[in-house]
């Protein structure tokens, strides 16, 4: 109950009582009661006016890396005798040092600074306002305002730097890449020889094979290299993501797919994101720095989820991606999976499967014992037999066993050296 | 500090009750004053944070029973002074649990008991001038007095509450 009803009360039941008692000494007791809610209410505060100004060391981090919150509150409005400051923090942040609430007294003009360090996993946050309540220094009159506020603060995926990866889409975009075009061109890999043509240069001349000719000269081609489109399927079904004990492959999806993100878009390719949980979030394709952005952002957002309509992967919605373009998908994959991947294949995409190994994390924390052994067995058999299924479909496909660095993975299975690398021999 | 100031409150509030009951031989009543004060240290320090509002209602109901027995008004004025100071203070000790350590709680400690200390100084020589003059209200001055103070309560309560809603 409030204060200060509760004390008017008191004062309305005295009175009542003097009154039927005919007692007038009961009044007496009216005085300290009524003195306290006068006191209270003349120096209750007025109408809060107050200007915040949060500030965030970064607003990009990577999890559980501390960051610096200053929240400066100035006072534009009258002098409040107590007030208490609360930034309120959105969940799943923790707080490492120093506190989001403050007990002040705030003369008019003055300013108070709030200042502490969260940190927190992947995710993107919206510190949405600062609570002030004030009152008098009995807490007689309450008043309270939410400042709005709306700063954000992005906790990326860590990304690995990967330097290569080998696709090979069947169609490629008009604009130069690394991304072999099956056209012959300006390029460095060998494509092929022809006749020469006036305005070769003279160091595109194959001799070995002009020689063998009378009058005729040869030149060599080589590869184009242009770039492509490159979408990106992340898998956020819980029943395929999520193992036993509350254990999840989700976070190393992501951590996959921000990495292949940022290692395609490096290459020049356009680069889209799906993320097929319980509902579908679309990036739109695009180049460079501010779509790795886009896509990170996105990918600190995703969330995995279950929804009936989105159980198996049939419904990804093929429209999105150009035809015949590079569609990567970074699943743990289930025996449902195998035909809608041979569907996307038969439509005449390219597809690569980046699929979290679920047997390998839940061996790496089930006790040892024979029976745990033979369940392995069998569980990795069937594994083995769906991914060969999807690889005999012309599926190129990556078993990630999640203990392994992910660009360590990539490099040993999906690496290629540049061709500048091959050139040189190395 | 404040933690001092409250439990003398709470003792004195409890021990002018029970002083004043005793004397006139109630003793059964000045029991249940002891009972309710070591109840009430305890709900301090176990956060029982209800306990303050019911401990001072019981005390301003006893000060105002004891009043109309005749009981020693100087006692009976001291019990609600004591009672309402004790509750301030519990109440105020709960908000600080809010603060921050690096806040000026004693800045803020000092400022409240100095204001505390105004009402009950104040209070307490109001309370004692108008039981020294003992001045006779006529029973209709009584009503009229009685309406218009009820009428200004419920008109104060009232907008109390809507300031509160906004």
């Amino acid at each position: 109950m409030n204060r200060a009803v509760f004390v008017s009360l008191l004062i309305y039941a005295l009175l009542l009582g003097a009154l039927l008692t005919l007692h007038g000494e009961l009044l007496t007791l009216i005085i300290p009661l009524g003195l306290y809610l006068l006191f209270g209410f003349l120096r209750g505060p007025e109408e809060m006016r107050l200007e915040v100004t949060r500030r965030l060391s970064t607003e990009r981090a990577l999890p559980e890396t501390p960051v610096q919150v200053s929240v400066t509150i100035l006072n534009r409005g009258s002098a409040l005798e107590e007030v208490l400051l609360e930034d309120i923090l959105p969940a799943r942040l923790i707080v490492l040092d120093g506190s989001t609430r403050s007990l002040v007294m705030l003369p008019a003009g003055a300013s108070h600074v709030l200042e502490y360090s969260v940190s927190g996993p992947r995710g993107g946050y919206v510190f949405e306002a600062l609570s002030a309540k004030a009152s008098d220094h009995f807490g007689v009159l309450e008043r309270e305002v939410r400042v709005e506020t709306g700063n954000q603060l992005f906790i990326f995926p860590p990304v690995n730097r990967l330097r290569h990866i080998t696709i090979r889409p069947r169609h490629t975009r008009v604009y130069a890449g690394s991304i072999p075009a099956r056209a012959a061109g300006e390029g460095i890999e060998f494509f092929g020889v022809r006749t020469y043509q006036p305005g070769d240069s003279s160091r595109a001349i194959n001799w070995r094979v002009s020689a063998r000719h009378d009058q005729e000269l040869f030149s060599n081609e080589y590869q184009q290299e242009r770039a492509s489109d490159v979408g990106i399927v992340l898998d956020g079904r819980l029943r395929t993501n999520m193992l036993g004990h509350g254990r999840s492959l989700f976070e190393y999806s992501v951590q996959a797919a921000a990495s292949l993100a940022d290692a395609f878009l490096a290459q020049g390719n356009r680069v889209g994101l799906l993320l097929y949980a319980n509902f579908l979030s679309w990036t739109l394709p695009a180049y460079g720095k501010v779509q790795r952005e886009r896509i990170l952002q996105a990918l600190a957002r995703a969330q995995p989820g279950d929804s009936r309509v989105f159980s198996a992967l049939e419904h990804i919605p093929t429209r999105l991606f150009p035809p015949e373009s590079q569609i990567v998908v970074v699943s743990p994959l289930t025996e449902d999976d195998v035909m809608p991947l041979m569907e996307l294949r038969a439509l005449g995409y390219q597809v690569m499967t980046i699929s979290p190994d679920p047997v390998s994390l839940e061996m790496s924390y089930l006790p040892a014992s024979p029976t745990v052994e033979m369940a392995r067995r069998v569980v990795s058999m069937e594994r083995e037999l769906l991914l060969q299924q999807l690889r005999r479909t012309g599926v190129q496909v990556l078993d990630w066993n999640v203990s392994q660095p992910f660009d360590l993975a990539i490099l040993q299975r999906l690496g290629r050296p540049p061709g500048w690398l091959q050139a040189i021999g190395r | 500090m404040s933690v001092i100031v409250m439990i003398i409150s709470i003792i004195a509030a409890t021990g002018a009750l029970t002083w004043g009951y005793a004397a006139v031989g109630l003793l059964v009543v000045a029991r249940w004053f002891v009972v309710i004060s070591v109840l009430w240290l305890l709900a301090q320090s176990q956060r029982w944070n209800w306990f303050g509002s019911l401990a001072l209602l019981v005390s301003v109901a006893a000060s105002a029973i004891g009043l109309w027995y005749g009981l020693l008004p100087s006692l009976m004025v001291v019990g609600a002074v004591g009672a309402l100071i004790g509750w301030d203070l519990g109440n105020f000790r709960q908000r600080m649990r809010f603060a921050a350590p690096t806040d000026d709680l004693r800045g803020i400690e000092m400022r409240h008991l100095a204001r505390v200390s105004i009402v009950a100084a104040l209070a307490i020589v109001i309370a004692a001038i108008s039981i020294f003059l003992k001045v006779r209200i006529p029973f209709e001055l009584a009503v009229i007095l009685a309406l218009v103070g009820t009428l200004g309560l419920t008109r104060l309560a009232a907008w109390l509450q809507r300031e509160n809603q906004v």
